[in-house]
């Protein structure tokens, strides 16, 4: 199927009556979850997946994947106005972004902020169609060793790139490891860790891992500090920026798309990094960088429109590999395999509905979010101010009831309720939750490559250098040691205390 | 009761029958737990088996939806249900390779009303392996076969060997790698016991699935892949030539690969059945009538033309294989393996 034939079938797909319902539903529920301080998309779209059980394997993952890009346009309402971020990844726009508001822009803010999102979302789009299937017809060439090493750096660099330090990314891997261990070995079939109880021979439900790890322990954590908003704006003024505006941010907004969607593509990476990063780099090509903070139009534009570019570019290595980036895809990883697809390089050809409708689903999805942001502010201000005890008391129901429902196991309800408390207690130590999902879709994935590579050579250990692909993929590998360990070395040296990236992990998925 | 209940619960997807289907099963496993509440004061009457069914009938799959087992049966269940004039519930029960699913559909009352659509790998290997899972080999009352798909040894179209001798041949002098679905899956257990029985060099990899297994077939990681000629992944790719079958490990040359030769017709006895078959099943205790019902509308909807081609030619059984027979196989296959599990 080339492109163009692809993109005729994701329309056909993507505009049936359902699947345009679901799209609505998907970015609107983003929208809310965006816009409520504390519920990430991370823990929504665990929330969803028992509604998914019931669609066909298309729709669930545009409803998916709107809540996850309509979050993004979202989290910036409440940033800008309420200086909360609604959403981890809007966290940078609560400086400018609020600062533009408090002189009475915030509708200039939201406005760039929306369009700029609506562009970098269109371009990661594209390159979503256009490498997706070359990228996934190279890697159906990958075998064992190959798969081994690029899982083996994936667990690398989620380590390096997660929030907070280093040290407590690599704990929370490390307790995902154990986690995954649990179940049949991969090559014999023996139980490991099951200590007898048949509800652990195949291994613990990766569903009820992630709704436990990404919802309930959000849900604890906003139940014990619950934050309030410390400045609201309510003068929106003038949404529609001019095209002064426009021009003023188009640099911005063309390098936070290319920021944003190579920044998706990363183990670790998505809306966070990118738009730090794009801050970062806005600030180093401005003319009066030391104005940032002041409520610079190109600090939200260009920050903003990267994260929307990275919440869609991180599909491509889902629906290509097979390997999850982040958070909320590791849940849309459990979710298509709910549907009975397994995510790897044979998606596209053997599920031409799910990767092309989704992908068209993503233009309308966005034209949505565009075109709903600004008429229905009022509303989602309004959204943004719900008690969180009131979501409290429906989350925790739809957890027990979805956790129940995935094979109608009551052990999963325990081990949806066991997985909250360690995330809870992981966020309370500043560990972020998210390498520890990564980790136990990845483990399996390296462990069994690993083990099988050395069965095919009979125990040499060369057979990981045996292809191009292999050398460069172990070149890269070293090279991200060698520069985190050396990095490592460097901040000690400066040593500089840093709360920020600690409470940021506590908060963020 | 239960139906009424699922019934209430709006229908978001299309109308298509797999859609409906699903949304039952989660809405009913959704339910359950407010059932189980409901139904907690009523006692249940030992069922008349005159009137059988009365009641809708729970139907485990111990696989995950869009596995095979679980995809023949659920062309099935229409027919039957039709057949019963009753509903089926259809509940993917997954896990511990089948252990969850049976032995739920063990310890559930021998009444006609919890069935299981299991197959022989799923049936026989956790008992053995694990033991402890709550079900035996001989748990289970076969009242028809749904599908078979013999294991086959394949190569790649480009592999030196073109025939079964060529490949033992080299076995025996250099190290081969093959490539199987699952360590304790039916080619899994068979291959075992092809290398402990005969002076072979051959080192089995296990991949995850048919597909899997395939792929690496495909490129060139494994010299050849010991697997089911399923309906989905092995016999369309032996059809269009990108693998070739050498072998089969079925005693009988396989309805769906008939030139093929079988392992036994090339010398190798003793061997464990290399079938992978899945069939319809209640408890052994169930009232005869019962038994007799099901059957006959599992011989009715077996025998039914469609429902043969949409499982698959060759995939689904010719002719009818009725409960007895299938229950010998089952019997065949848990001696077999029970050998090699240990």
């Amino acid at each position: 199927m080339d492109i163009l034939e692809g993109l005729l079938h994701g329309l056909e797909v993507a505009l049936s009556v359902q699947n345009l319902l679901f799209v609505l539903l998907g970015v609107t529920v983003g929208m809310m979850v965006g816009v409520l301080p504390g519920l990430g998309p991370a823990p929504t779209v665990a929330l969803l997946i028992p509604l998914t059980f019931t669609l066909d394997g298309p729709t669930a993952i545009i409803l998916l994947a709107g809540v996850y890009y309509g979050a993004m346009y979202g989290g910036t309402i409440t940033s800008v106005l309420l200086r909360i971020p609604g959403e981890a990844a809007s966290v940078v726009s609560t400086m400018d972004g609020h600062a533009m508001a408090r002189q009475g822009q915030a509708g200039k803010a939201l406005g760039l902020a929306a369009i700029g999102s609506f562009a970098g979302g269109l371009f990661a789009t594209a390159c979503l169609i256009l490498f997706s299937p070359t990228l996934a017809d190279f890697a159906l060439g990958f075998g064992s060793p190959e798969y081994a090493v690029l899982a083996l750096l994936g667990l690398f660099l989620v380590a390096y790139t997660s929030a907070g330090t280093t040290l407590k990314s690599l704990v929370a891997i490390g307790i995902g490891l154990l986690v995954a261990s649990v179940g049949p070995d991969p090559i014999t079939a023996s139980p490991r860790w099951t200590l007898g109880v048949p509800d652990l021979l195949g291994g613990f439900e990766i569903v009820a891992i992630i709704m436990g790890v990404f919802g309930l322990s959000e849900l604890l954590v906003n139940i014990t500090e619950s934050r309030r908003p410390t400045s609201v704006t309510r003068t929106i003024g003038r949404v529609l920026p001019t095209g002064r505006d426009i021009a003023d941010s188009a640099g911005a907004v063309g390098r936070g798309s290319v920021i944003g969607t190579a920044l998706g593509l990363i183990p670790g990476g998505g809306g966070v990094l990118a738009s730090l990063v794009s801050y970062g780099v806005e600030r180093r090509v401005s003319k009066q960088p030391e104005e940032f903070g002041s409520g610079v139009p190109q600090a939200v534009s260009g920050p903003e429109t990267a994260n929307n570019a990275a919440s869609i570019s991180t599909f491509i290595p889902l629906l290509t590999l097979g390997f999850p980036p982040n958070g909320v895809l590791a849940v849309i990883f459990g979710a298509l395999l709910i549907q009975g697809v397994t995510p790897g390089p044979e998606l596209i050809g053997d599920h031409p509905d799910i990767f092309w409708g989704v992908v068209v689903s993503m233009v309308i999805g966005n034209l949505v979010l565009l075109v709903m942001n600004i008429p229905l502010l009022p509303v989602f201000v309004k959204i943004a101010q719900i008690p969180p005890g009131t979501m409290a008391t429906i989350t925790v129901a739809i957890l027990v009831i979805g956790a129940y429902s995935i094979n109608g196991n009551p052990f999963d309800v325990a081990v949806m309720i066991g997985a909250g408390l360690v995330g809870y207690l992981l966020r309370k130590l500043g560990i972020p939750p998210a390498p520890l999902v990564l980790a136990f879709i990845l483990g399996p994935i390296f462990e069994t490559n690993f083990r099988r590579s050395l069965v095919v050579s009979d125990g040499n250990i060369t057979v990981f250098a045996s292809s191009p692909v292999a050398v460069a993929l172990l070149v890269v590998l070293g090279v991200v040691i060698v520069t985190a360990v050396t990095g490592r070395l460097w901040r000690m040296r400066s040593a500089r205390p840093g709360h920020a990236g600690e409470e940021r992990a506590r908060r963020l998925p | 009761m239960r139906a009424a209940l699922a019934g209430s619960v709006p229908d978001l997807s299309t109308t298509t029958k797999g859609t409906q289907m699903r949304t039952l099963i989660t809405t009913t496993g959704v339910l359950a737990a407010m059932v189980a509440l409901v139904s907690c004061g009523q006692t249940q009457n030992s069922a008349s088996t005159d009137d059988y069914p009365d009641r809708p009938i729970d139907l485990i799959i111990p696989v995950p939806a869009g596995s095979s087992t679980d995809v023949s049966t659920r062309f099935v269940v229409p027919c039957i249900e039709e057949e019963l004039d009753a509903t089926i519930v259809v509940e993917n029960r997954d896990g511990g390779g089948g252990a969850v699913g049976n032995g739920l559909f063990a310890q559930a009352e021998a009444d006609g009303y919890t069935l299981v659509s299991t197959s022989v790998g799923n049936a026989v290997v956790p008992p053995i392996a694990e033991g402890g899972v709550g079900y035996e080999p001989d748990s289970f009352l076969p009242v028809g076969m749904i599908g078979q798909a013999p294991v086959v040894l394949v190569v790649a179209a480009d592999s030196p060997y073109t025939s079964a001798e060529e490949f033992f041949a080299g076995a025996a002098s250099e190290r081969l790698v093959v490539g199987i679905p699952g360590p304790t899956s039916v080619p899994g257990i068979s291959i075992t016991a092809l290398t402990s029985t005969q002076d072979l060099q051959l080192e089995a990899v296990p991949f995850t699935g048919n597909g899997n297994t395939i792929q690496a077939l495909l490129g060139g990681e494994v010299d050849a892949a010991y697997l089911s000629a399923d309906g989905g992944v092995t016999l369309p790719r032996i059809q269009s030539g990108e693998v070739v079958a050498l072998a089969t490990a079925v005693d009988e040359p396989a309805p769906s690969l008939p030139d093929v030769p079988t392992l036994v017709s090339l010398g190798f006895d003793g061997l464990p059945l290399g079938d992978s078959f899945w069939f319809l099943a209640t408890q052994v205790d169930t009232p005869e009538p019962i038994v007799t019902t099901l059957e006959g509308a599992m011989e009715t909807c077996m025998s039914n033309g469609d429902i043969q081609a949409q499982i698959g030619e060759g995939v689904a059984p010719p002719e009818f294989i009725p409960g007895s027979d299938v229950q010998e196989m089952l019997e065949t296959a848990a001696r077999g393996y029970e050998e090699f599990l240990q």
